[in-house]
């Protein structure tokens, strides 16, 4: 806190954050003007690299971050066509991600803070995915945001800008997380997930796969039960000596996941008076859950946002929003900030 | 040549999270001006940027002031390395100076073997940079003179009876020359190879002691099989690493005009992840 002092207070002058993310498999800087305009956003992913693990391996995302972060930063600022000393500060992602993955981008942004006498801003992760919206069109409060990727699975409710209030999330794996789980059971290579979204839609039938309601009243997910039930409905046809029929489960376990996401979500818009659902998060893409969405938003009346792809998936972009709010309350990171691989987004929500 | 290279790289930031310790260090040529260790917790990237203020502040010398990065590469934590690493890159780049990666290992032996023998850094002052200095390539072997001299073995733990480790040789006054590269190697191996290059040595020509410094407490056992050729010329001496040791051998980098490309500089891990080595072994 005692940093903080040391820069002035923001004025109405413009805002040029530079943002770094780095929580877990996507390597990316980006340069943002006043928390919408994207002057550069580089993206630097490892897919490849995770695809002969079937899965990200921590220890070599974090590898991955060191060979690459100056380079990317360099080019982020190049094509950013600001120069270094005009930055208004640094911001990275603290939390949540792989600790390991967190701290590159961490010391990196904390090393070209202190090295250009620019604040740091320390922001969430979930917030850069919600914030991503942003960076397409203004955001009207009180909102609804449901974030869906390979790690999480929320329903954010936001009375004001810069407000968060968890309402519901999944209480076993993330959404993505059970897509590319079913997407392994069902024969394909990592990520999966858009292996199921493809053979679900050419599917001429599903099979019934229980959905997961939990508690009448509860915002939670839950999709371990699901994925088991899909393991069983393979297990089972083997058994029999049958080909078990794959379209059918992958476009079962898809509508049994997208019936859940929309109804709650529906009803979390309708119980808090959100004038807005926004979806956000790397599962965005699932053109099978944009699709229910968007027509069951459309029954409902409700106004949907659902940023461009390159702002759903894992990038620094959407870190330049969110961090654009503590720019605005002028709560800036002591160099002393830690990675903090649980950082809860309630607690990060802006000070009155 | 040499002069403007001196000049050009005067003021030097050395840092090491490799280890236990954080180590920082600001050198004006080959002396130290001020340095940190932080040996409270290991938590080093919380404090990394602290200590460098700190040791600037200390030392009187801006940041606009310096002329070259300098860190340790490893081996040792992961984590610590790419800690020390990404921060030197990073301040490099964007203070379009000079990086120079070191071994965590040579600074670790370093100093263990020159409070060993009671050097201060000061007496190795003259020596940083000093362009008569024979190389440091790994793996050289040495042209070994004619009076003995001492080797240095520095040991980082790196679990299941494996250590960080290298083989310098050394003098008073003198920074150590390599002898072997660092590497990841069982300690009992290790200790059995090293058995077997003393006694391939003429005695006259055996060094004159051998240093096993470091994190010497859970391999004190293994090194003692050495006593029976080394008898009281065997020294185990535990040491943490410090800045000022690091800072000695960035400094004498940057002085001889030697350093990284910024962009491609990594940690010196000396060995696969686990899960690279199993899909290499097919598993």
């Amino acid at each position: 806190m005692e940093l903080m002092s040391i820069y002035d207070k923001p004025t109405d002058q413009d805002a040029y954050i530079l943002a770094v993310e780095t929580s877990c498999d996507e390597t990316s800087v980006a340069v943002v003007k006043n928390g919408r305009e994207v002057l550069s956003n580089l993206i630097f992913s490892q897919i490849e690299t995770h695809k002969a693990f079937g899965g990200v391996v921590p220890e070599v995302a974090s590898r991955k971050h060191v060979e690459s972060i100056t380079q990317m930063l360099e080019e982020a600022v190049v094509q950013s066509g600001i120069a270094p000393a005009q930055l208004s500060a640094v911001a990275v992602t603290q939390g949540p991600g792989l600790v390991g993955a967190l701290l590159v981008g961490i010391m990196a942004a904390k090393s070209l803070a202190f090295a250009l006498d620019k604040p740091l801003i320390g922001t969430h992760h979930i917030a850069g995915h919600i914030y991503a919206n942003r960076l397409v069109q203004e955001i009207e409060y009180p909102c609804m945001a449901l974030v869906v990727s390979g790690g999480h699975t929320e329903l954010v409710l936001m009375e004001k800008e810069g407000h968060f209030r968890l309402i519901g999330r999944t209480r076993d794996d993330a959404v993505g997380e059970a897509y590319d789980k079913v997407a392994r059971a069902l024969g394909f290579p990592y990520p999966g997930g858009p292996y199921v979204d493809r053979l679900a839609h050419e599917a001429e039938q599903a099979t019934l796969l229980p959905r997961s309601w939990l508690e009448p009243d509860s915002y939670d997910f839950s999709f371990s039960g699901l994925k088991s039930a899909v393991l069983n409905v393979l297990n089972q046809s083997r058994m029999r000596g049958e080909e078990p029929d794959l379209a059918a489960i992958a476009r079962g376990f898809q509508e049994s996941v997208i019936e859940v996401l929309v109804e709650k979500a529906v009803r979390a818009v309708r119980e808090t008076g959100a004038k807005e659902l926004l979806l956000c998060g790397g599962v965005a893409a699932n053109r099978g859950l944009r699709e229910a969405l968007a027509q069951r938003c459309d029954q409902e009346e409700i106004v949907l946002r659902i940023p461009p792809l390159k702002y759903c998936t894992d990038n620094a972009a959407m870190i330049g929003a969110a961090a654009y709010l503590k720019w605005k309350s002028g709560e800036f990171a002591p160099q002393t900030m830690k990675a903090e691989p649980g950082l809860s987004l309630e607690a990060w929500s802006v000070e009155d | 040549m040499s002069e403007e290279v001196s000049k050009s790289t005067k003021y030097t930031l050395a840092f090491d999270s490799s280890t236990a310790s954080l180590a920082v260090a600001v050198m004006n040529g080959g002396d130290l001006l001020a340095e940190r260790n932080i040996t409270a917790e290991r938590n080093h990237s919380v404090h990394l940027i602290t200590a460098i203020e700190e040791a600037l502040g200390e030392a009187g010398v801006r940041k606009s002031e310096l002329s070259g990065i300098a860190a340790g590469v490893g081996p040792g934590s992961y984590t610590g390395i790419r800690i020390a690493v990404t921060t030197a890159k990073t301040l490099a780049w964007s203070m379009a100076l000079p990086v120079a990666g070191i071994s965590s290992l040579a600074a670790l032996g370093l100093g263990g073997w020159a409070e060993g023998t009671d050097q201060p850094p000061a007496a190795f002052a003259a020596a940083a940079g000093s362009p008569a200095r024979q190389g440091t390539a790994a793996g050289e072997q040495a042209a070994v003179g004619s009076a003995p001299a001492e080797w240095i073995i520095p040991l980082v733990d790196a679990r299941r009876g494996q250590v960080y480790t290298a083989l310098f040789e050394a003098a008073p006054g003198k920074l150590p020359r390599r002898l072997e590269p660092d590497g990841i190697r069982l300690m009992e191996r290790w200790t059995a190879a090293l058995a077997g290059r003393l006694e391939a040595l003429a005695p006259e020509a055996r060094p004159s002691a051998v240093w096993f410094t470091g994190e010497t407490e859970l391999h004190a056992e293994a090194a003692e099989v050495l006593r029976p050729l080394l008898g009281g010329r065997l020294q185990i001496r535990p040491h943490l690493l410090q800045g000022a040791w690091a800072g000695l051998l960035g400094a004498d980098r940057l002085l001889r005009g030697e350093s990284d490309e910024v962009h491609s500089l990594v940690p010196n891990y000396t060995q696969l992840s686990e899960a690279e080595a199993n899909l290499a072994r097919g598993k």
